[in-house]
């Protein structure tokens, strides 16, 4: 019994004395971890920021937030919809959700744009996303998307998700082709075009996402960034701001 | 939906995302325990068994050490509790039931270094499945593993019949075997649609 | 003495290979070398790791009891581990990312478990650091061969610089990593057994 006793002892000894030092350690990297984050975070916020077009800034530059009291400043709190555990939206339809804070940053020209993060389900693991959204006289567009996590999917296929090449398949898009729910386009059943007039019209106005030529037809992790928006529209819809 | 839902979770885990073929956990057992049939069977059934019981149990405890809020004693607080669970279990076996003692006895003091296990319940906490979800998800991997791991064991009781070049017998041989039976469960792939 | 560090040294990274020769961690020998950066990363980590753990245990090992000397072992790995994700975690936020779940799983790595109990527990504390530290570099140095390999004919590249349009995209989706290592293996075992047939020769 003794022995038990001291065998037990020296064990919960060793592992109190490891408990301690990582709690230490882990006070120590807090706060480079919760920077690391949020830096990720506001990278990307910056790069959904800018116009599709000119990729000029939608804003003024020194409006765009730069650490978390300035992007505190923007969180949008819509009516109707409780945060639960860092998820403010999930939907029984689309797999993914949409994470709370949501951000809402006014234009000069009474234009809102709002840039939400969200994730769905890749090959591997979550996929990320950061995306804008323009709301504009009765007329709202994805602006543009940025991809944060995309760790786990395969490179040289769903990896090349992070090539800007790829992610500028994604946007714009219209109300019609966010309303038809967006799409890839062995999905829509559509074979790729090299006519970029003709993919452009079909992703502004069919929601029809071309990736399949550049990603080597993977279509798993380019299906999870268009859940994610879906979702983030299907939000923003249910959030009264579309009208 | 919730029912369809768990079904995803249990097929995805068990051959579009299995465990050894494409997650690659569980290696070890899987090129150490599969030169014969029974002993492989014998195996699957210890894992399949271990596997469920310690996402279970784990589940619970990852919901302590968030009230607790030590999130960083995860791993140590993980890999304790399944070595003692499966000393335990090795334990209570001998006393219930010699006859599955006898068959998967020696089986047991292997897992605790099985990556599966601790894998497993990291990616339970990491997809924050719910408790229902994680049996699923527990049981399909260990499914998993035991199909990956039984088929494997049939094509080496007979490669062993068959001349092969020096340098392929023996690990070489069965990565490569291993690999091509990866590339036939990439065919899973479009299965679940998620 | 100094002849029992050499053999540390070579054992290390040659006549034991953890990876070519006895099979140990494969796990993320498989999982993490879909990159030359990846399998550095992961290599490096577990080296990290394994110095330490092989430390500790040694000076340590008369205080341990027999019976929980397994148990006690693996606290003191999985310390190690938690202390490394969560540094890696703040300082090197991409790489963690990507060997994700990989690095808690250092924990149940057989090789670093292996040493302590094969080399650390009867060891001068001097020479468990030497055997981790070569040990440890002879699996990085096989995880980057076959981070490499995979990383030049699956995706045309080598530590992302592109200079190559033909990719075989097989070798770093999972087939193609046992495929590579089972290559390499038989490539190990073709050349180390050539070369200890012309030895014998010359004796």
């Amino acid at each position: 019994m003794l022995e038990y006793l001291k065998t037990g002892l020296v064990l919960m000894a060793i592992t109190l004395v490891a408990g301690f030092a990582l709690s230490l350690i882990y006070e120590l990297v807090k706060e480079p971890i919760a920077e690391a984050e949020l830096q990720e975070k506001l990278q990307a916020i910056r790069t959904v920021l800018k116009d599709y077009a000119t990729s000029e800034p939608i804003m003024n530059e020194d409006k765009i937030p730069s650490d978390s009291e300035s992007l505190d400043r923007f969180t949008w709190d819509p009516e109707g919809f409780v945060a639960e555990a860092g998820v403010i939206y999930t939907s029984p339809s689309i797999r993914g959700a949409v994470y709370s804070p949501v951000y809402r940053f006014e234009l000069p020209d009474n234009g809102q744009v709002f840039v939400l993060v969200g994730e769905s389900q890749g090959y591997g693991g979550p996929v990320s996303i950061v995306s804008s959204f323009i709301v504009r006289d009765g007329e709202v567009i994805l602006n543009g998307i940025e991809v944060i996590e995309y760790a786990q999917e395969t490179p040289g296929l769903g990896a090349n998700i992070s090539y800007d090449e790829v992610k500028e398949r994604f946007y714009p898009v219209e109300r019609s082709g966010l309303q038809a729910g967006l799409k890839v386009d062995k999905d829509a059943g559509v074979s790729p075009t090299t006519d970029t007039e003709l993919m452009n019209r079909r992703r502004r106005e069919e929601g029809i996402i071309q990736t399949s030529d550049v990603m080597t037809g993977a279509t798993i992790t380019a299906n999870a960034v268009i859940n994610a928006l879906n979702l983030m529209y299907e939000f923003l819809s249910e959030a009264g701001v579309l009208q | 939906m919730e029912m369809s839902r768990l079904f995803v979770i249990f097929l995805s885990a068990m051959l579009v995302n299995n465990f050894v073929l494409s997650r690659f956990l569980g290696i070890c057992p899987f090129l150490g325990v599969s030169r014969k049939l029974d002993t492989a069977t014998g195996m699957s059934l210890a894992v399949i068994f271990v596997m469920t019981v310690a996402s279970v149990i784990t589940w619970f405890l990852n919901q302590l050490l968030l009230l607790m809020d030590i999130p960083f004693m995860r791993t140590i607080v993980f890999i304790l509790v399944i070595a003692t669970l499966v000393q335990f279990i090795e334990i209570l076996l001998k006393k219930v039931s010699p006859s599955l003692y006898e068959a998967l006895g020696i089986y047991l003091p292997l897992i605790t270094t099985n990556c599966a296990i601790l894998g497993l319940a990291i990616l339970n906490v990491q997809q924050e499945y719910t408790l229902m979800e994680t049996i699923f998800h527990s049981i399909g991997a260990g499914a998993g593993f035991a199909i990956a791991l039984i088929i494997f064991a049939t094509i080496r009781e007979r490669m062993d019949l068959y001349e092969m070049p020096e340098s392929f017998k023996g690990l070489a041989g069965a990565l490569v075997t291993a690999g091509l039976l990866s590339m036939s469960f990439m065919g899973f792939q479009g299965l679940v649609r998620l | 003495m100094t002849d029992k560090r050499r053999m540390i040294i070579r054992q290390g990274l040659f006549e034991q290979n953890p990876v070519f020769m006895q099979a140990l961690g494969m796990c993320p020998a498989l999982a993490t070398t879909t990159s030359a950066v990846n399998a550095i990363g992961m290599g490096v980590a577990t080296t990290c790791v394994l110095v330490m753990s092989n430390v500790v245990i040694s000076i340590i090992k008369k205080l341990i009891p027999e019976k929980v000397r397994i148990p006690a072992y693996i606290v003191v790995i999985a310390s190690f581990v938690t202390m490394i994700d969560m540094l890696m975690h703040g300082f090197i936020y991409e790489l963690w990312k990507t060997l994700g779940l990989f690095i808690p799983l250092i924990v149940v790595n057989c090789l670093i478990l292996g040493r302590a109990e094969s080399f650390a527990s009867k060891n001068s504390t001097g020479l468990a650091f030497l055997d981790g530290l070569f040990m440890g570099m002879g699996f990085t140095g096989a995880l980057f061969i076959l981070g490499s390999v995979r990383e030049i004919l699956g995706n045309g590249s080598f530590f992302g610089m592109q200079f190559s349009e033909v990719k075989l995209f097989a070798f770093v989706l999972p087939p193609g990593a046992y495929l590579a290592l089972g290559l390499l293996a038989a490539f190990f075992t073709f050349v180390s057994g050539k070369l200890s047939k012309s030895s014998k020769k010359k004796d």
